[in-house]
C-alpha cells in the first residue's frame, strides 16, 4: 500500500510540473444555482492569484486562465466552489448556503466554528424543522420534543408563555430559561406577568402576558443552533448558565425570478375534550340541599353536590327571576334536569392566519431580506383576539474586501383582548371546573345576556330576590365586559462592523439595542361581582387598572478574532473582547379606588374616590466584561479550547462585584486515527466550565414599602424582604464529556452527552419565621446540583432517489438535588398554591417538591382508614412531601419521509413523570362536578346516597391495625356539603397526579410542485402543506386537563393545574410561493 | 489602508466608562431608605386593630371559634380547618412582621433621637412618651401572640440578622415580663404631654389614656394567669388597680375606621364590599340570647321575622336567607376596631372578687355595672338595663350554675364581636357551653383551645419549634396554653 501511494505521488508530481508550464487559454462557462438558474455577479478568481472576474447578467463569465490552475466561484449566501480549469468550458451549480452551514455552527458570540472542533454539545434545527406543525406564535412552543435535554413546558393561554430550560431548573430566584440570542445579539425573554399587585405565578388570579422572546418572527429564523452547556456559551457569561438558543437570521441570496416570497398559513382548533372537565349528568345544584321550601334553586350555591335530577320535578331556576325579553322560563317553574350544554360549549374553535412576505436580493457585496409578517389569531374563549406585525431588515454590505457591515431590524407591535384569566379567584375557567352548577345551560345563559342588552344576568344570583351576582358573573358578560387589552412595540437591532486586519485577525465592533413599551389594560365593568383590583388589592365592582413598562438594553462589543493555520497542521481561533450591557426597566401601575363614577368610561380620572398612589419600579443593570478565548486544533483531529472571563456587576456590592470565571474543553475525532469503513465519524469530548450567575438588583440596602395614608396620616412599612449588603457574586460549575459517532456512511449516529452542573451559593431571598419580622432574607445560599445525560440518534432506514425515511430521536434524563440552602434552612418554600399545597426546594431532594398533607399509611403502603368513620386517617402536617415536578425523563421521536416532491414527517413527543397538584380536581371533585363522584356502590346503589340506606362507599384502606376497611361511610356528607376525601377531609396527596404524557405533537404532509410546473405559472417555487399539531394526547394521567396546561413560563408554577384553558387540537395549511 | 481602522474609534468610545465602578447603577429610586417613625408607628397600630378586628377566613377565625357566628356555604373554618388557609402562618406573620417589627423600627428611630438629643425638655417628655406607648402596644401584640399559641420566640425575635431562628421563650416567663414592661410604661407616660398626635390612631396620643389602658391590660393579663400563680396575679391585679385603669366606657380602646377602602374596618370589606354573604350568627350565641331576651339582639343582628331572630347551625351548612343576618351597625365602613372596654374589666374585676382578690367591690356589683356598660356601649335604653339585669336567670344572685358559667356567659355576650376576647375568656372559665360540629376537621372532638403552630415554622425554625411542641404534648388544637389549666 505504502508503495503504491509513493508511486502515485511521484506521477501526480510529474503531472503538476507539466501542467504548471501549460498555456493560458480562454476558459468560459455559465453559472446557476442549484434550480438551474443562472447566477449573475459571481466572483470567479484564478486560486492563489489576484485575478478574476464576475458572471454577467446571464450567468456567464470568461476568463483566462492554465488548465492546472484552480478556478474559485463565490457568492455571499451560497458554498464556494473550486474547479480545475482543464476544459475549456466549466459550468458550475452553486449551493445555497444553508448547505455551507452544514459541518459548522455558530457558537457564543455569532462566531462560526466547525462542529467537529467543539468540545460541547450543540445542537441545530432548521427553520423548516421548527416549522413541521402549526405556527403557535411563540416559536419555543415549536421546539418541543425537538431537541435533547432542552424541557418545553408550554400551557394552553391565549398568547401565554412558554419555558424552555436546558438541563435541569438550576436556580431558584433566577431566571432557568435559556438565553436567546439573535446573530450574537442578546434578546430579553423575561416573563413580567408578576405586576406587583397580583402574584400569577404562584395560582393567583392574574393574566400570562407570555415571554418576551415570543415577539420573535419564526419567519426570520434560518436556524437556531442550540448550546445546552455553559461550556458552550461560556462567552456570553451572566445569563447564559442555563444554555443559549442562538438564532441565526435570514440573509438575502441572490433573488431568483423576483426575489418576492409570500407565504401564507391557516390554522383551526378545536377543544380537545379530554383536557376538559367531564360533567356528572346526575345531581344538580347545591351544598347539600337543591331547593328551598318555594322549590326555588339554591342560586347562590357554586356547587353540584344537590338533589338527583328528576324531569317531573318543576322547579324555579335562576331564569324564573331573569327578566330579560324572549325569556319562557320567566315566572315558571321547569323540569330539574341536567343542562343540554355544558360549559364545554362556552369554547369556540379558534382561528390563526399568518401572512408573510419577503423580499430579498444579494450580490457578492450586499445581500438584504426585507419580511414582513402578519399574525391574527383568535382564542377559543368568546372576545379573544391577538394580532401582530413583525417587520425585518436585514442587510449585509462588503465595502471593501476588508471592512463589512452587518446590521438587522426589527420592530414588532402586538395588540391583544381579551387573554384569560388565570389561576384561583375570578378566572371563570376556574369556576367551569370547580364551581358550578350542572343544571346551567350555558347557552341559556348567552342568550340572557344577548336579549338582555348585555346585562349581568346570572345563574349565581344572591337570591330569588336579588339578581347581583354572588359568586360569578354572567360568562359572556365577563369575556365581553371585564376583559382586558395589552399591546406591546419592540424594536430589536444590531450594527456589526467587520474591519479584516489581515488573513488572520479581524476586529469587530457591535452595537445591539432591544427596547420595548407595553400597555396593559384591566377592566370590571359596572355591574360585576366584586373582585380583588387595583393597586391596593380592595374588593371592587367596578374599576380600571393600567399598567406602562419600558424597558431597554443596549450591548457594546469589541471583538478581535484571531484565525490561523501555522503549517498543515496547527489551527488556532482566538477571540478576545469586551462587552458593555446596559438595562433599564421602568413600570408603573395605576388603577381605580372604590368604583368607576361613569360605568363604562376606562381613564384613570373616572374614579370615585381618587386613583390611590400608583405603583413604580425602576431599575438599571449593567455588566461589564472583558474576555478571551483560544482554541487550538492539531492534524484536524485533537482540539482543545480555553476561555477566561472577568465581569463587573452593577448589582453587587462595590469592591466586591467582579468575577473570574474559566473553561476549558477538548475532543478528539477519532475516527481519524482509527480507519474503519463503518465509522462514518467518531469524536470524544469533554471539558468543565464556569458561568457567572446574576444577583437581584436592589438586594443590597433596605427600604420602607409605602402604604397609603390614613386619613392623612402616612404610614411605611419595613420591608419584608431583608437586604444583604456583602452579597457575593457567584458561579455556575458545569463538567460534560459526550461522544458522537455515525455509522455507514452517516446513516446511522448518535450523539450522547454526561453532564454534571452545580450552581453553587445563589443569592435567594431565604425564607426565615417571620417571628424574625421579616419573611425572607437575601443570602448567598441556594447549591443545586443537576446530573444528567442526552442522546440524540439519527438514522436513515431507508434510502433511495426517490423515497427517504429518516428517523430522529432525542432522548434526555436530568437528575436534580438541592444541596444546600442557608444554614439552618433546609427547605425554602417557591409557592404556595390554592389549596394549600407548597413548592419547595428541600435539601436533599430535587427543586421542586410539592408539600402538603398525606394520608397515613399501614407498614405495606396501604391508607388508613378510621374504624369508627370509615374516613381517611389524614396526617395534617402540612411538611409531608406529596409530589415532585421534575420530570423522570423526556424525549422525542420525529419520522421523516421524502418520496420526489412529497414529504411528511410527524413526531411524537413525551415526558415521563413529574407530578402536578390539581386544585381542580381537589375543589371539583368536592362540589360534585365531576363523572367520578356519581355511581352505584358494591350494592348496586349510588354512591351519593348516604351510608345508613345503603349508599356511601367502603374506601380503600385498611384498619390501623392493617385489617382490611369494611367500615361504609357516606360519600356525600350533607353537614361537610362535600364530597368526601376531597377539599372535605380529604388530603392534598390525593389529588397530586402524574404529569407524564405522550402527544401527537406535530403532523406534516407537504407537497413541493416540480419546478417545469412551477415555471410555467411564472413563480420559481411553491410549496403546499398540510399541518397540525397537538392532534392527539396518545396518553396523560390527569383527568380533565393537559398535564402541560400550566399558568406561565416562571418555574415557580411548576406543579399546579388550575384553571386552565382545554387544549386545542390544530389543523392548519400552508402555502408558500416564490416569484 | 491602516488608517481606516480610526472608523473604530467611535466603538472603541463606548469603552473608555466600562469601568467595575457601575454598582451606582443598583440604587432604589423609588423607595426611601429613611421614613419617620411616627408613619411606622401609624401602619404598625392599623395593621394590629385589622387583625384583631378582621373576620376574612384568611386571618382571624376567632368570631368562629367562639360560636358567635358561623358560616354558610364554605364551614371550613367553622370545622376547624386552620392548614386549609393557613391562618395560623398569617395570625403569626401579622402580628410579628407588620404589627411587632413595624413597632420595633419606630422605637430604634426615636431612641437613635433620644441618642442624639438636641430638643427641648417638653419634646424629650414627648419623645419618652412615644416609646412608652410602642411598649404598651407591642406586649398587647405579644399577649395575643401568647394567649394563641403558648411559647413563642420573644427574646430573640424581631432580629433576623443575630437570630434568623429564634428560640421559643417558656410562655408565662413572657407573660410576666409583658406585665413588668406595661407596668414600666405606664409610670414612664407623663400625662403632661403628647406623644404621636394625630399618628395615634386610637388615642390621638393621649398618654393618660394610654396609661389607664396599659393597666387595664395588665389587670386582664393578671387574671389570665390567676389559675398558675394566684400569688403573683392578686399582687398584680392590685398594683394595676392602684395605678389606674378603665373607670369608664370612655376610656375604652377605639380605632375608628375610614369611610372608603383600603382604610374602612376590614368587616366592612369582608361582610359588605366583598358582596359575599360567609356569615351568619351562630345558633349557640342566637338562642342563648333568645333565651334571656336580651335586649342586645336587636343590636347585633337582624330580625329573622319580626321579633324573631334565629342563628345559623354552628359549623354546617347553611343557608343565608335563612337566618338572621349581622346588624348594619358592625357592617358600617367607620365602625371602630375595639381592643378594650370598660365592660370586659368590669366582668375581670368581678372575677377577680370571686377568685379571692381584694379588688373592692362585690362580683355582682361589677358584674352588673358590666352588662350595664355593655348594653349602653350597644343603645340600649337604660329601662331595657333595668329589666333585664332583674331577670332570675340574668341576677347575678339568682343566675343558674357557678361564678364562672355566670360571668362566663355574660361576658361572652358582652364580648360580642370580639372573637378573641370571647374565646380567650371562654377558655379561662370554661364557659359557656359550646357545641362540637359533626363535621371537623381531622375528627377532633372539641372546641379549640389554641392555635396549632404556624406550618411554616415546622420547616423554618424546626428545632426551636420541636422543643416548644414537646413541652406542649403536641401541636394539636386542643392542647391547653400554660395558663389555661382547666
Amino acid at each position: 500500500m505504502k508503495l503504491k501511494l509513493n508511486g502515485f505521488l511521484v506521477l501526480l508530481l510529474a503531472l503538476m510540473t507539466q501542467i504548471t508550464f501549460a498555456q493560458e487559454r480562454a476558459v468560459s462557462g455559465l453559472v446557476s444555482d442549484n434550480a438551474g438558474l443562472p447566477l449573475p455577479g459571481v466572483s470567479v478568481l484564478i486560486k492563489g492569484t489576484k485575478v478574476g472576474t464576475q458572471t454577467d447578467f446571464d450567468g456567464k463569465y470568461t476568463i483566462k486562465v492554465a488548465p492546472s490552475q484552480t478556478l474559485v466561484f463565490s457568492y455571499i449566501g451560497m458554498k464556494s466552489q473550486e474547479v480545475k480549469a482543464s476544459s475549456n468550458t466549466v459550468n458550475v451549480k452553486l449551493i445555497s448556503g444553508a448547505i455551507e452551514l452544514e459541518g459548522t455552527v455558530v457558537t457564543s458570540l455569532g462566531v462560526k466554528r466547525e462542529k467537529k472542533s467543539l468540545g460541547y454539545a450543540t445542537q441545530e434545527l432548521k427553520g423548516g424543522d421548527l416549522k413541521s406543525g402549526t405556527s403557535s406564535g411563540n416559536f419555543l412552543n415549536e421546539l418541543s420534543g425537538k431537541v435533547a435535554g432542552v424541557n418545553i413546558t408550554r400551557n394552553t393561554n391565549f398568547g401565554g408563555s412558554t419555558s424552555a430550560v436546558s438541563r435541569g431548573i438550576k436556580a431558584i430566584n433566577q431566571s432557568n430559561e435559556m438565553l436567546i440570542v439573535i446573530d450574537g445579539m442578546p434578546i430579553n425573554n423575561s416573563n413580567t406577568s408578576i405586576d406587583g399587585t397580583t402574584s400569577q405565578t404562584t395560582g393567583r388570579q392574574g393574566f400570562d402576558y407570555g415571554n418576551n422572546g415570543m415577539d420573535i418572527n419564526p419567519e426570520d429564523i434560518e436556524s437556531i443552533n442550540v448550546l445546552k452547556g455553559a461550556a458552550a456559551s461560556a462567552l456570553y457569561g451572566y445569563q447564559a448558565g442555563n444554555g443559549v438558543l442562538m438564532i441565526t437570521t435570514k440573509k438575502g441570496k441572490a433573488k431568483k425570478g423576483m426575489g418576492i416570497t409570500v407565504s401564507s398559513e391557516v390554522v383551526t382548533g378545536t377543544i380537545d375534550k379530554s383536557t376538559f372537565v367531564n360533567y356528572q349528568k346526575q345531581y344538580g345544584a347545591g351544598y347539600g340541599a337543591s331547593f328551598d321550601s318555594h322549590n326555588n334553586v339554591a342560586f347562590g350555591d357554586d356547587a353540584s353536590a344537590g338533589d338527583v335530577f328528576n324531569p317531573s320535578l318543576n322547579v324555579f331556576q335562576w331564569d324564573a327571576y331573569a327578566a330579560y325579553p324572549g325569556n319562557n322560563n320567566y315566572g315558571k317553574a321547569t323540569p330539574w334536569v341536567a343542562a343540554k350544554n355544558d360549559p364545554t360549549t362556552f369554547f369556540k374553535n379558534s382561528l390563526s392566519l399568518i401572512n408573510s412576505i419577503s423580499f430579498e436580493d444579494g450580490n457578492d457585496k450586499t445581500n438584504v431580506v426585507f419580511n414582513y409578517t402578519n399574525t391574527k389569531q383568535s382564542g377559543i374563549l368568546p372576545n379573544s383576539d391577538l394580532a401582530k406585525n413583525n417587520f425585518s431588515l436585514k442587510l449585509n454590505h462588503q465595502f471593501t474586501d476588508k471592512l463589512s457591515l452587518s446590521t438587522f431590524a426589527n420592530f414588532s407591535n402586538q395588540n391583544t383582548i381579551g387573554r384569560n384569566m388565570t389561576g384561583y379567584g375570578d378566572n371563570m375557567v376556574t369556576g367551569f371546573r370547580q364551581w358550578w352548577q350542572t343544571n346551567v345551560d350555558i347557552k341559556q345563559l348567552e342568550e340572557a345576556y344577548n336579549a338582555s342588552g348585555e346585562q349581568n344576568i346570572t345563574w349565581n344570583r344572591t337570591s330569588a330576590s336579588d339578581g347581583t351576582p354572588a359568586y360569578w358573573n354572567n360568562p359572556y358578560f365577563e369575556r365581553y365586559k371585564n376583559y382586558q387589552n395589552d399591546s406591546r412595540n419592540r424594536f430589536v437591532g444590531y450594527a456589526n462592523l467587520t474591519y479584516k486586519i489581515n488573513d488572520w485577525l479581524s476586529a469587530t465592533a457591535k452595537i445591539s439595542t432591544d427596547t420595548y413599551s407595553e400597555l396593559r389594560e384591566e377592566r370590571v365593568a359596572a355591574g360585576s361581582v366584586g373582585k380583588t383590583f387595583g393597586i391596593n388589592g380592595l374588593n371592587e365592582t367596578s374599576g380600571y387598572q393600567r399598567y406602562n413598562g419600558n424597558f431597554s438594553e443596549q450591548n457594546y462589543d469589541f471583538i478581535l478574532n484571531f484565525k490561523k493555520n501555522i503549517g498543515d497542521n496547527i489551527s488556532i481561533n482566538a477571540t478576545a473582547g469586551g462587552t458593555a450591557k446596559r438595562n433599564v426597566f421602568d413600570a408603573i401601575t395605576a388603577s381605580t379606588q372604590g368604583g368607576l363614577i361613569v360605568p363604562g368610561l376606562y381613564s384613570l380620572s373616572n374614579s370615585v374616590q381618587g386613583s390611590p398612589y400608583p405603583y413604580e419600579r425602576a431599575t438599571k443593570n449593567g455588566v461589564n466584561s472583558y474576555y478571551a478565548s483560544a482554541s487550538i486544533g492539531y492534524l484536524d483531529t485533537y482540539f482543545v479550547e480555553a476561555t477566561s472571563r472577568r465581569d463587573a456587576f452593577s448589582n453587587l456590592p462595590s469592591g466586591s462585584n467582579t468575577l473570574f470565571s474559566n473553561s476549558v474543553s477538548g475532543s478528539w475525532v477519532f475516527s481519524k486515527n482509527i480507519n474503519l469503513n463503518w465509522l462514518s465519524f467518531g469524536k470524544l469530548r469533554g471539558g468543565y466550565s464556569e458561568s457567572p450567575l446574576g444577583t437581584p438588583g436592589l438586594a443590597l440596602i433596605d427600604t420602607y414599602s409605602k402604604i397609603d395614608a390614613f386619613n392623612g396620616n402616612q404610614q411605611y412599612s419595613v420591608n419584608s424582604i431583608k437586604n444583604n449588603p456583602f452579597l457575593q457574586p457567584i458561579k455556575t460549575k458545569t463538567q460534560e464529556i459526550g461522544l458522537e459517532m455515525q455509522f455507514l456512511k452517516k446513516r446511522i449516529g448518535f450523539d450522547l452527552s454526561l453532564y454534571k452542573n452545580v450552581n453553587d451559593g445563589e443569592a435567594v431571598n431565604v425564607p426565615y419565621s417571620t417571628s424574625t419580622g421579616n419573611s425572607a432574607r437575601y443570602v448567598n445560599a441556594a447549591t443545586i446540583e443537576n446530573k444528567g445525560i442526552e442522546v440524540q440518534f439519527n438514522a436513515t432506514p431507508y434510502k433511495s432517489d426517490d423515497f427517504s425515511w429518516d428517523v430522529t430521536i432525542n432522548w434526555s434524563k436530568n437528575k436534580n438535588m438541592v444541596t444546600a440552602l442557608a444554614p439552618g434552612i433546609d427547605n425554602l418554600q417557591i409557592s404556595s398554591f390554592p389549596g394549600s399545597v407548597t413548592l419547595n426546594a428541600v435539601v436533599g431532594q430535587p427543586f421542586g417538591v410539592l408539600k402538603g398533607t398525606d394520608y397515613t399509611y399501614y407498614t405495606d403502603g396501604q391508607r388508613i382508614v378510621s374504624r369508627t368513620t370509615g374516613r381517611y386517617v389524614i396526617n395534617t402536617s402540612t411538611n409531608n412531601i406529596i409530589g415532585n415536578v421534575n420530570p423522570d425523563w423526556i424525549g422525542g421521536i420525529r419520522n421523516k419521509f421524502n418520496y420526489k416532491n412529497l414529504s411528511f414527517s410527524f413526531l411524537i413527543d413525551m415526558k415521563k413523570g413529574g407530578d402536578v397538584f390539581s386544585t381542580d380536581q381537589w375543589y371539583g371533585v368536592g362540589t360534585g362536578l365531576t363523572s367520578e363522584t356519581v355511581g352505584n356502590n358494591d350494592l348496586g346503589n349510588p354512591i351519593r346516597n348516604s351510608a345508613a340506606s345503603g349508599g356511601g362507599v367502603i374506601f380503600p384502606g385498611v384498619y390501623a391495625d392493617g385489617t382490611p376497611n369494611t367500615t361504609r361511610t357516606d360519600y356525600f356528607r350533607p353537614a361537610a356539603g362535600a364530597i368526601t376525601n376531597s377539599y372535605s377531609g380529604g388530603a392534598r396527596k390525593g389529588y397530586i397526579y402524574d404529569a407524564g404524557f405522550v402527544k401527537l405533537r406535530e403532523v406534516s404532509l407537504s407537497y413541493t410542485l416540480p419546478s417545469t410546473l412551477v415555471a410555467k405559472m411564472k413563480l420559481t417555487d411553491m410549496k403546499v402543506s398540510l399541518v397540525g399539531s397537538n392532534l392527539w394526547i396518545i396518553h396523560k394521567n390527569l383527568p380533565d386537563a393537559d398535564p402541560e396546561s400550566g399558568l406561565s413560563s416562571n418555574s415557580g408554577s411548576l406543579g399546579l393545574s388550575i384553571g386552565s384553558l382545554p387544549t386545542t387540537r390544530n389543523i392548519g395549511c400552508n402555502l408558500t410561493i416564490k416569484f | 489602508m491602516k488608517n481606516k481602522l480610526l472608523i473604530l474609534i467611535p466603538f472603541l468610545s463606548l469603552f473608555t466608562s466600562c469601568s467595575d465602578d457601575i454598582t451606582g447603577l443598583n440604587a432604589d429610586t423609588k423607595r426611601p431608605t429613611y421614613t419617620e417613625a411616627n408613619y411606622l408607628f401609624t401602619n404598625a397600630e392599623h395593621a394590629m386593630v385589622d387583625q384583631i378586628t378582621s373576620t376574612s377566613v384568611n386571618y382571624n377565625v376567632f368570631r368562629l371559634f367562639s360560636q358567635q357566628w358561623t358560616e354558610v356555604q364554605y364551614p371550613q373554618e367553622s370545622q376547624y380547618d386552620l392548614t386549609g388557609r393557613k391562618i395560623p402562618d398569617t395570625h403569626w406573620t401579622v402580628l410579628y412582621r407588620d404589627v411587632l417589627r413595624d413597632y420595633k423600627e419606630s422605637k430604634d428611630i426615636l431612641l437613635k433621637q433620644k441618642q442624639n438629643f438636641t430638643g427641648s425638655a417638653s419634646e424629650a417628655k414627648v419623645l419618652n412618651n412615644k416609646i412608652a406607648i410602642i411598649d404598651i402596644l407591642s406586649a398587647y401584640t405579644y399577649s395575643i401572640l401568647v394567649d394563641t399559641f403558648g411559647d413563642i420566640p420573644y427574646t430573640e425575635a424581631l432580629d433576623i440578622i443575630n437570630f434568623p431562628q429564634p428560640k421559643y421563650d417558656d410562655a408565662q416567663t413572657i407573660y410576666k415580663d409583658l406585665i413588668s414592661k406595661l407596668k414600666t410604661a405606664s409610670n414612664t407616660l407623663d400625662q403632661n404631654y403628647g406623644s404621636f398626635g394625630d399618628a395615634d390612631l386610637v388615642y390621638g396620643g393621649n398618654a393618660s389614656n394610654w396609661a389607664k389602658f396599659a393597666n387595664s391590660l395588665r389587670l386582664r393579663l393578671s387574671i389570665n394567669l390567676d389559675d398558675v400563680d394566684h400569688a403573683y396575679a392578686s399582687a398584680q391585679v392590685l398594683s394595676a388597680i392602684s395605678d389606674g385603669i378603665f373607670t369608664s366606657s370612655s376610656d375604652n380602646t377605639y380605632m375608628n375606621y375610614s369611610s372608603t377602602q383600603p382604610n374602612a374596618n376590614p368587616l366592612y370589606v369582608d361582610l359588605v364590599a366583598s358582596g359575599r354573604n360567609d356569615f351568619v350568627p351562630a345558633n349557640t350565641f342566637v338562642n342563648k340570647l333568645n333565651t334571656l331576651s336580651d335586649p342586645r339582639r336587636a343590636k347585633y343582628f337582624t330580625e329573622f321575622t319580626p321579633g324573631t331572630y334565629i342563628g345559623g347551625v354552628y359549623g354546617e351548612l347553611n343557608v343565608y336567607d335563612n337566618f338572621s343576618h349581622i346588624t348594619e351597625t358592625v357592617k358600617a365602613p367607620e365602625y371602630p376596631g375595639v381592643l378594650l372596654t370598660y365592660s370586659e374589666i368590669q366582668f375581670l374585676l368581678a372575677e377577680a372578687v370571686e377568685r379571692g382578690i381584694a379588688v373592692g367591690g362585690t362580683a355582682e356589683s361589677h358584674y352588673n355595672t358590666a352588662i350595664t356598660s355593655s348594653m349602653s356601649d350597644w343603645g340600649v335604653s337604660s329601662s331595657d338595663i333595668t329589666t333585664y339585669l332583674s331577670r332570675t336567670d340574668v341576677a347575678y344572685s339568682t343566675a343558674t350554675g357557678n361564678w364562672k358559667r355566670k360571668i362566663g356567659e355574660q361576658a361572652w355576650i358582652a364580648l360580642y364581636n370580639r372573637g378573641f376576647e370571647a374565646w380567650t375568656s371562654y377558655r379561662r372559665l370554661d364557659f359557656p357551653v359550646l357545641n362540637v360540629p359533626t363535621v371537623t376537621y381531622g375528627d377532633i372532638t372539641e372546641v379549640p383551645k389554641r392555635y396549632s403552630y404556624p406550618g411554616a415554622e415546622e420547616t423554618l425554625n424546626s428545632t426551636n419549634l420541636s422543643s416548644a411542641v414537646s413541652k406542649l404534648g403536641s401541636n394539636s388544637v386542643v392542647k391547653h396554653i400554660f395558663w389555661d389549666k382547666f
